[in-house]
């Protein structure tokens, strides 16, 4: 099939779905969907001024940095559990 | 006398990296052990933000490496890209880019792409709205100019290639995830397509004809030239099959054509 036909069949395949989507769509909507959708809006943590992972806290962080920049430290998050396989998978 | 302009130049630098300090302690009419404290506190301040910020973008990368690990990263990331945005929720588009070159994160490979798919996931989260694909413009569309027409993307739409199993990786750090973290190496290039199709993100693997598809049309590319593209990277696409989920989805949202 040629590029011109398979655009062509597409088209009028998505003006076809629409149709039957605009007819879905004009069923009342259960009220709890309305809600469902309230809940999903905030990103995690980032909903209120105060919140401990929030970007923009009230509280202000008064802990002095005065440590030189000398790196110790191992990443031990999940990593670790996520297993060798991963690290070994050579990147292209 | 410094200039304003000097002055904020010094109480950034020393804002930002301890040994920049000194330098700056004379700009306040405290003495220098004073002066230099309270450098310290406000610099112990900012970099708790800039940490907040980036593990709000990246809390898969922060589980991966642990808090205090990526605090001590984000530390690093802070001193070597300041952020140049009035928005903190801005803040860290080049971390896969640090990660990338960064010495003490190089055991880990996979982490650069985990921090690519969470910034299209942080951006695709505050990106605008767009209005749903107007399907009746396409039937007064005469049939002549339909295959050069490039179909636009949300602006929430993001794509990633990647030698690493990115969705599974994502999906073991989902909370109340309580199943295995072991993660198999992937055997082929992983295609992720980031997109908010009501109001939370998606991750999504697709198809190899998909996402050069959908790559083609973020260079411009009409429908021919992505379709080209498509059955190049896999003849098996199926344009007819994919287009009304991708308008279900809010992934394409609409269309231009030639003429304008």
């Amino acid at each position: 099939m040629d590029h011109r036909l398979i655009i062509r069949n597409a088209l009028l395949g998505l003006i076809a779905a629409s149709g039957a989507a605009h007819a879905a769509e004009s069923v009342p909507v259960p009220v709890t969907a309305g809600k469902e959708k309230c809940y999903g809006v905030a990103k995690a943590g980032q909903n209120d001024c105060a919140s401990v992972v929030g970007t923009h806290s009230c509280a202000g962080q008064a802990k002095a940095d005065n440590d030189p920049t000398e790196w110790k430290l191992a990443a031990k998050g999940t990593c670790e559990k996520m297993g060798g396989k991963l690290i070994a998978a050579k990147k292209q | 006398m410094l200039t304003l302009g000097q002055l904020q130049v010094a109480f950034a630098a020393a804002v930002t990296d301890n040994a920049a300090a000194p330098s700056a302690a004379c700009l306040f009419a405290d003495d220098s052990a004073s002066a230099l404290q309270g450098l310290a506190i406000y610099r112990g301040s900012v970099q708790a933000k800039v940490e907040r910020a980036l593990s709000a973008a990246y809390p898969i990368t922060a589980q991966i490496v642990g808090g205090a690990f990526f605090a001590a990263m984000a530390s690093a990331y802070a001193k070597s890209t300041p952020s140049t945005h009035a928005d903190l929720n801005c803040y860290g588009a080049e971390f896969s880019a640090f990660l990338e070159s960064f010495e003490h994160a190089q055991n880990l490979p996979y982490l650069p792409d985990v921090a690519r798919m969470e910034w299209l996931m942080h951006r695709a989260h505050y990106a605008g709205d767009a209005a749903p694909f107007d399907a009746a413009a396409l039937v007064a569309l005469p049939p002549d100019a339909q295959e050069h027409l490039r179909l636009t993307l949300h602006p929430a739409v993001g794509l990633l290639a990647s030698p690493y199993p990115l969705t599974r990786i994502r999906d073991i750090h989902q909370p109340g995830y309580a199943g295995s973290m072991e993660v198999e190496p992937a055997v082929e290039t992983q295609y992720v397509l980031v997109s908010r199709p009501r109001f939370r993100v998606e991750v999504d693997a697709i198809g190899a004809g998909s996402f050069a598809f959908l790559e083609a049309h973020t260079r411009g590319e009409s429908l021919t030239g992505a379709l080209t593209a498509a059955l190049a990277a896999d003849p098996r696409f199926d344009l007819a099959g994919s287009l009304p989920t991708w308008v279900a989805n809010r992934v394409v949202t609409n269309f231009v054509s030639p003429q304008g």
